[in-house]
């Protein structure tokens, strides 16, 4: 019992410790390389930006290219490890996010959602779901 | 003779779009779900919600509220089981602010403020929708009725959602929590909302409804 209690948290402990990896190469990425942001996407990973759907990594990579450059501050940060019931031996970790985007002089509070995968001993993403605070309608 | 700078133009941004549902088939599903939940879950019982959830689901609540001012009132719960990572560099504490099992997920949710939240204002994502697994988050505003003022506070969730016997359960939820904007404020509620009062008797979750059977939820 005292076994499975220590397994169940140190796999939640080291959700929480991939979580902050990956979100400051995610954001520092973002900021300042983004030519390196498909690295950290599966070849088949998703993102929804604003409701605009954009499917494998080099398109992903490309969208993103073509934003204006940005500053991510990030307030908010939470992890869990997915259940196996759902991805079985696949160790999969959802990591939300809350913050402040500075898109040139535009700032606007967001929230995201991943989805990462263990592949080949590296987490990528699988699906990423991106939305402003406010709906940007013009 | 000048230089070609970049011309960055935030207007440049993407338009946002509605809800996204990766497969067309879903989303009836999913809205159903929303629906229904939203009903218990802005009633005055929260307890039918287990239904909703595996028996072994995970639950996080995170929060950023303002220190001072209207915007920090009745929000000493979700400050109390917030698990900001970035606040909360404490081990135990991230282990015992992630709530387990669908028992003691009810019971937090039932000790958060009795709420009313705008339908209107919710906007779905749903990038995976495979036999195995949805990923879905949905975003929108909603009011306290302890708030005297009626205060707009705005919430992102995501849930991983599995099949589980004839239908569909939660295994992973994270709520965050915070202050609506000022254009938020200004477009919400702008349709009366039925009073949790008259919506009858209460219903009972079927998140757990099988989409026609033979039709996966892939393509």
């Amino acid at each position: 019992m005292a076994a499975l209690v220590e397994a169940d948290r140190m796999q939640v402990l080291s959700a929480c410790t991939a979580a902050e990896n990956f979100t400051k190469l995610y954001y520092q990425f973002q900021d300042k390389g983004r030519h390196k942001l498909h690295k950290l996407y599966l070849d088949e990973g998703k993102l929804v930006w604003n409701g605009n759907p954009i499917e494998r990594k080099e398109n992903i990579q490309k969208f993103f290219e073509e934003l204006p450059t940005s500053v991510h501050t990030i307030t908010c940060l939470d992890s869990q490890p997915v259940n196996v019931e759902a991805v079985g031996q696949q160790s999969t970790i959802l990591v939300t996010t809350a913050g402040f985007v500075l898109f040139k002089d535009r700032k606007s509070p967001f929230q995201q959602s991943f989805l990462l995968t263990a592949k080949e001993d590296k987490w990528k993403v699988v699906s990423d779901i991106f939305r402003f605070q406010d709906q940007i309608t013009v | 003779i000048g230089f070609e700078v970049d011309d960055e133009d935030p207007s440049k941004l993407p338009k946002s779009l509605a809800s996204y549902f990766a497969v067309p088939g879903v989303r009836d599903l999913v809205l159903k779900f929303i629906e229904q939940y939203y009903q218990i879950f802005d009633s005055d019982d929260r307890r039918p919600l287990g239904a909703a959830y595996t028996e072994d689901a995970l639950f996080s609540l995170a929060c950023t509220f303002p220190e001072s001012g209207p915007g920090s009132r009745y929000t000493n719960i979700y400050v109390a089981e917030s698990r900001n990572l970035k606040k909360l560099n404490n081990s135990d504490k991230r282990y015992q602010n992630m709530i387990r099992g669908r028992d003691n997920i009810i019971a937090l949710l039932c000790k958060l403020p009795i709420t009313t939240h705008d339908p209107e204002s919710f906007t779905v994502d749903v990038p995976i929708a495979e036999a195995t697994l949805i990923h879905i988050t949905l975003t929108g505003v909603f009011r306290q009725l302890s708030d005297r003022i009626p205060l707009v506070r705005s919430f992102s969730r995501t849930f991983v959602v599995i099949p589980q016997g004839s239908g569909y359960c939660i295994c992973n939820e994270t709520l965050f929590v915070t202050t609506a904007t000022i254009e938020q404020q200004k477009k919400s509620f702008k349709n009366p909302v039925p009073s949790s009062s008259d919506s009858g008797p209460s219903p009972s979750v079927t998140v757990p409804t099988t989409p026609a059977s033979g039709q996966a939820l892939t393509q």
